[in-house]
C-alpha cells in the first residue's frame, strides 16, 4: 500500500482526519521531479495550531515562488494518530505530495517555543529518522531549525544540522540555491553544511564544542573548525515593503485557532520591557507602509474569502499611522461582511472609539496587561504604564459599558515582593470600585479576571541572569494571591501550573547536555507539553533523574554577569553592554525610554539601519 | 428572486471534512467570488446557507445540495464557472437552478440513494439470497439509543425503499440503496448495512466499507425524481 492508501485506511480512526489530508485552497503541489530542493516546513504541535501562524504562510509563499523549490508542510499528528501510523508503520509524511519526511532534502521545524521541542524529536522518530545528528547518514534529510527560540540553540544542537538566525524571507532562498548547486555537484553533508555555515545568519553546532569546567560551568565554545565563523549574526529584513509577503494564504477546510487573514504592520518593538524576548531580538522596528498593508489587506480578503481580518504586531498601538490605518481598514472589511480585529492596541481613547465602532453593542472582554502589581516594579521591568493610565482606561470602559476586564499579570519577577502582590489584588478591588461608583453603589454584573503567569527569564533579556522562582516560592504566591483575590467580590484568579514553567525556564537556558533530558523524555512518551492535557511531569521527572541532569541548575540558578552564556555566540544585535546598564538600571527601579524618543544604544545598529529611533523627538 | 439550489460532490480526501466546515468552506468561496449572500436577521447575522441531510464524516457524494439566497441576481452559468474555479479538489459543482417553492428544498426531502462498496465480502450468490431473506421479514428491529441515553426499539423496514445488489467485479460487492432520508425518518445506510451483517451471521469491518451517496429526492407526492 502507498502512502495515500494507508493513510485513507486510518482516517476514519482518528479525530478531526481533515488534519492530515492537505488539499486545502491555495496549497502548492509540485512535482517532486521538476525540482532541485524539496523542502519540508515542519510545524512541531497540531495543525490547528501550526496553520494559524503567519510565519508558516511566509516562508512557504517565499519558498514556493522559487522555481527549483518545493515547500511543502508537516504538523505533528495528535496522539491518537500517532498510535494509528506506528500500528501500521506508516511514516510521517508531507501533506502535499503524502512524501515521507525522509524522502525529502531539508526538514525545516521552526522553534516558536520551548515546550514544542519533544514533538520535534518524536516527529523524527515518526518519519523513521534518527534523532541524533550524528546517528544520522548521508541518505538522510538534513534538519534545519529556526524561529526566535533560535537565539538558544544549544539544547538541540545535537538534534539539529543548522540553524538559522533571524528573518528567513532572504536567508531561506539564499539556503536552497546553495543547496541546489551542492546537489548538483553530489557532495557530502558535511560539505553542504561547510558552505551554508558562511551564510549569514546560520549556525552550524556540529562545528562547534562546548568547554566545561571542573564544576561543570560552560566557559566556552571551541571551534572544530577553524573557518566557522566566532559569531552568527541574526538575519535582518531591513525593508518590510519589498519583502515577500503572502497573498494567497491557504485556506485551512477545518477550523484552526485564528481563522483569519493577517496582515503584519511592523517587525519589532522600541518599548524595551525588560522581561520581554520578543523586544530584544525583533530589533529593530520596521514599519511597512499604509500603502503596503492595505494591499495585502485587500488581496488576502479577496484571495481567502475569510470574514475576519487582525493586524499583527508586537504593540499595535506604535505603528506610526495607527488612527488612518484603522479606519481604512474598518472600511475595507466593511465593504466584504468581515469584521476587523485589533489585538495588542492599548486602551486609549482612540482604541476605544475603534472598539465602539468594531464591536458596537457586543461588548466582550476587555484586556489590560499592567505586568506588575505596583509602580516600582514596573519601573524595574520597564513596563511603562501607570496607575492613571491602568484606572483611566478602566473609567472610560465602565462609562462605555463594559463588564468584564481582564488583566493580565506576571509574578516571579526578579526583585518582586509581597507588596506587589498586594498591589496586584489592589488594582483589581480598585478597578471594581470605579465600577461600583459609576453604576450608583453597586457592582451589578461587573466582574474582573485576574490571570497570572510565571516569570520565565529568557536569554538576550537582561533578566537572563535572574534565577526562577522555585516550586514552593510560586505556591506560596499562589496561595497568598487566592486569599487576597477571594476578599475582592466581582474578582477571580486565574494562574498557571508551575511545572510547565520550570521546564520552559531549563530550556529557554539550557546548554547543550540538556538534550539527553528532551531524548529520554521523549522515549518515556512525553510530546505536547505545552497542552496540561498531554503534560506528564512525572516522566519528566524522570527523564531527569536518568540523565543526571540537574532541572534547578538551570531553572534556579542566577548567573554573574561575567559568565559564559551558553548563547553567547548568538548576535541577536541587542549588546551585552547594552543589558548589563538596563540591568544595573533595573536594580535601582530606573526605567529607560522607549527609543523612538532617541537612542537608548542596543546595538542593533551594528547589525542594519535602524529608520525609526528617535522618530518622536 | 434570487434563491437557488445548487448540486456538488464531495469526493476524495474531502470526505473528511465535516458538515460545518462544509458550510464554511461554501461561505468563504462565495465571498471569494464576490458574490453576497443574504445574512440571516437578528444579533448575530450570518450569511443563509442551508443544507440538505447531513452527510456523516468519511462518506463521499456525487449528490449534495445545497440551497442559498443571494442579494443580487445571478448568472447561472457564470456562478457556476466561478465556483468551480475557487474549489478545493474533491468538490466540483454539477449544476444550479433559481428555487421558488414557499417551503425550504431541505424541509422537503424525502429520500437519498447509496452505493455501498463492501470488499470481501463473500460468496455473491448467498449474499443476495441472504438479502433476500434479510428484506422479506415484515419488520427488521433494530435497538437505538436516544439522545437522552433511553434506549427504544426501532423498525427500519419502512425506511428501505429499494436494494439492489450487484457484483461488477471478484471480490467487490455493491448496495445500491434507496433509503427515506428528511425530517420525519431518515436511515443511516451504514446502519442498514450493520443489520444485515447482524441478521446474516457476517462481521461488519467498517474499513471494508465504502459509503457514496449518489442523489437525493424530494416527498414521492411531489416528484420521485432528483432535485436537480
Amino acid at each position: 500500500m502507498n502512502v495515500n492508501e494507508t493513510l485513507d485506511s486510518l482516517l476514519m480512526r482518528v479525530e478531526k482526519p481533515a488534519r492530515y489530508i492537505g488539499g486545502e485552497l491555495h496549497t502548492v503541489v509540485k512535482d517532486p521531479e521538476s525540482v532541485a530542493t524539496r523542502f519540508a516546513f515542519a510545524f512541531p504541535d497540531m495543525y490547528e495550531i501550526g496553520m494559524s501562524y503567519l510565519g508558516l504562510q511566509i516562508i512557504y509563499h517565499v519558498l514556493n515562488q522559487q522555481e527549483d523549490v518545493a515547500c511543502e508542510r508537516v504538523f505533528a499528528p495528535a496522539t491518537d494518530m500517532e498510535a494509528e501510523m506506528r500500528r501500521v508503520g506508516l511514516p510521517l509524511f508531507t501533506l502535499e505530495n503524502k512524501t515521507p519526511l525522509k524522502e525529502m532534502d531539508i526538514v525545516g521545524f521552526t522553534l516558536q517555543y520551548e515546550m514544542s521541542y519533544t514533538n520535534i524529536l518524536n516527529m523524527l522518530d515518526l518519519a523513521q529518522i534518527p534523532m541524533l545528528a550524528k546517528d544520522r547518514g548521508e541518505d538522510d534529510p538534513l534538519i534545519g531549525a529556526g524561529g526566535p527560540c533560535a537565539c538558544n540553540p544549544e539544547p538541540l544542537a545535537d538534534f539539529i544540522d543548522f540553524f538559522m538566525l533571524g528573518d528567513g524571507e532572504e536567508s531561506l532562498p539564499e539556503l536552497c540555491r546553495i543547496h541546489k548547486e551542492w546537489k548538483a555537484q553530489g557532495g557530502t553533508k558535511e560539505e553542504f553544511l561547510k558552505k551554508i555555515a558562511k551564510l549569514e545568519g546560520v549556525y552550524v553546532p556540529s562545528f562547534y564544542e562546548p568547554q566545561y569546567d571542573e564544576s561543570g560551568a560552560i566557559i566556552g565554545m571551541k571551534k572544530l573548525w577553524d573557518e566557522a565563523p566566532d559569531t552568527i549574526k541574526k538575519r535582518v529584513v531591513s525593508d518590510m515593503d519589498t519583502v515577500e509577503a503572502p497573498v494567497h494564504d491557504i485556506v485551512p477546510l477545518i477550523s484552526v485557532v485564528h481563522d483569519r487573514a493577517v496582515v503584519e504592520i511592523f517587525r519589532g518593538c522600541t518599548r524595551g520591557c525588560r522581561f520581554c524576548q520578543a523586544g530584544m531580538i525583533y530589533r529593530p522596528i520596521r514599519e511597512r507602509s499604509p500603502e503596503r498593508i492595505k494591499e495585502i489587506a485587500k488581496s488576502q480578503l479577496a484571495d481567502t474569502g475569510y470574514d475576519e481580518m487582525s493586524i499583527l504586531s508586537l504593540s499595535s498601538s506604535d505603528y506610526s499611522q495607527i488612527e488612518p490605518l484603522v479606519t481604512d481598514l474598518m472600511c475595507l472589511c466593511r465593504e466584504r461582511d468581515a469584521a476587523l480585529s485589533l489585538p495588542s492596541l492599548r486602551l486609549d481613547s482612540f482604541s476605544f472609539k475603534v472598539m465602539e465602532e468594531i464591536q458596537g453593542v457586543r461588548k466582550t472582554g476587555l484586556t489590560v496587561a499592567p505586568e506588575a502589581g505596583t509602580q516600582r516594579l514596573r519601573d524595574v521591568i520597564n513596563k511603562n504604564i501607570t496607575d492613571e493610565n491602568i484606572y483611566g482606561a478602566m473609567k472610560q470602559a465602565i462609562e462605555l459599558g463594559w463588564t468584564s476586564v481582564k488583566l493580565y499579570f506576571m509574578i516571579g519577577l526578579p526583585t518582586e515582593t509581597f507588596e506587589d502582590l498586594d498591589g496586584i489584588a489592589d488594582i483589581a478591588a480598585n478597578i471594581i470600585e470605579l465600577a461600583r461608583v459609576h453604576n450608583g453603589g453597586k457592582r451589578g454584573r461587573f466582574n474582573v479576571t485576574v490571570s497570572v503567569s510565571n516569570f520565565v527569564p529568557k536569554p538576550h533579556t537582561l533578566f537572563q541572569w535572574c534565577a526562577q522562582n522555585t516550586r514552593e516560592e510560586f505556591e506560596e504566591k499562589h496561595r497568598y494571591l487566592r486569599e487576597k483575590i477571594k476578599k475582592v467580590k466581582g474578582a477571580t484568579l486565574t494562574y498557571h501550573a508551575t511545572d510547565t514553567s520550570h521546564l520552559e525556564a531549563v530550556f529557554a537556558r539550557g546548554d547543550r547536555r540538556t538534550g539527553a533530558v528532551m531524548k529520554r523524555a521523549v522515549e518515556l512518551g512525553c510530546r505536547f507539553d505545552g497542552w496540561r492535557e498531554y503534560f506528564q511531569y512525572d516522566l519528566w521527572m524522570k527523564a531527569f533523574e536518568d540523565t543526571g541532569i540537574k532541572a534547578e541548575d538551570y531553572a534556579f540558578h542566577a548567573g554573574q554577569i561575567g559568565d559564559y552564556l551558553p548563547w553567547d555566540m548568538m548576535d541577536y544585535g541587542v549588546t551585552k553592554k547594552f543589558l548589563i546598564s538596563e540591568w544595573n538600571k533595573a536594580q535601582e527601579a530606573s526605567t529607560t525610554w522607549d527609543c523612538r524618543h532617541g537612542c537608548t544604544g542596543c546595538g542593533v545598529k551594528r547589525l542594519t539601519e535602524c529608520k525609526w529611533e528617535g522618530c518622536l523627538k | 428572486m434570487s434563491r437557488y439550489v445548487l448540486k456538488y460532490t464531495k469526493e476524495g480526501y474531502m470526505r473528511y471534512i465535516s458538515h460545518l466546515d462544509t458550510a464554511q468552506l461554501f461561505r468563504r468561496a462565495f465571498s471569494r467570488i464576490n458574490v453576497r449572500l443574504k445574512h440571516s436577521e437578528g444579533f448575530n447575522p450570518h450569511p443563509k446557507l442551508s443544507f440538505m441531510q447531513p452527510l456523516s464524516l468519511g462518506y463521499s457524494s456525487t449528490g449534495e445540495y445545497l440551497e442559498f439566497e443571494t442579494l443580487h441576481p445571478q448568472n447561472l452559468e457564470v456562478l457556476k464557472e466561478k465556483l468551480n474555479g475557487t474549489m478545493p479538489k474533491g468538490v466540483s459543482i454539477l449544476a444550479i437552478r433559481p428555487e421558488d417553492g414557499k417551503k425550504a428544498i431541505s424541509a422537503r426531502v424525502f429520500s437519498a440513494s447509496y452505493a455501498v462498496q463492501l470488499k470481501h465480502a463473500g460468496d455473491f450468490d448467498a449474499f443476495k439470497m441472504d438479502m433476500d431473506k434479510f428484506l422479506a421479514q415484515p419488520e427488521i428491529l433494530r435497538e437505538r439509543k436516544q439522545k437522552t441515553g433511553k434506549i427504544v426499539t426501532q423498525d427500519i423496514r419502512p425506511m428501505v425503499l429499494s436494494v439492489n445488489v450487484v457484483q461488477p467485479e471478484e471480490d467487490i460487492t455493491i448496495l445500491n440503496l434507496r433509503l427515506t432520508a428528511g425530517s420525519n425518518s431518515t436511515l443511516n445506510p451504514e446502519v442498514f448495512v450493520k443489520c444485515f451483517c447482524d441478521f446474516s451471521g457476517r462481521m461488519y469491518d467498517p474499513e471494508l466499507a465504502r459509503y457514496c451517496r449518489t442523489e437525493m429526492y424530494l416527498k414521492p407526492e411531489e416528484d420521485e425524481i432528483p432535485i436537480i
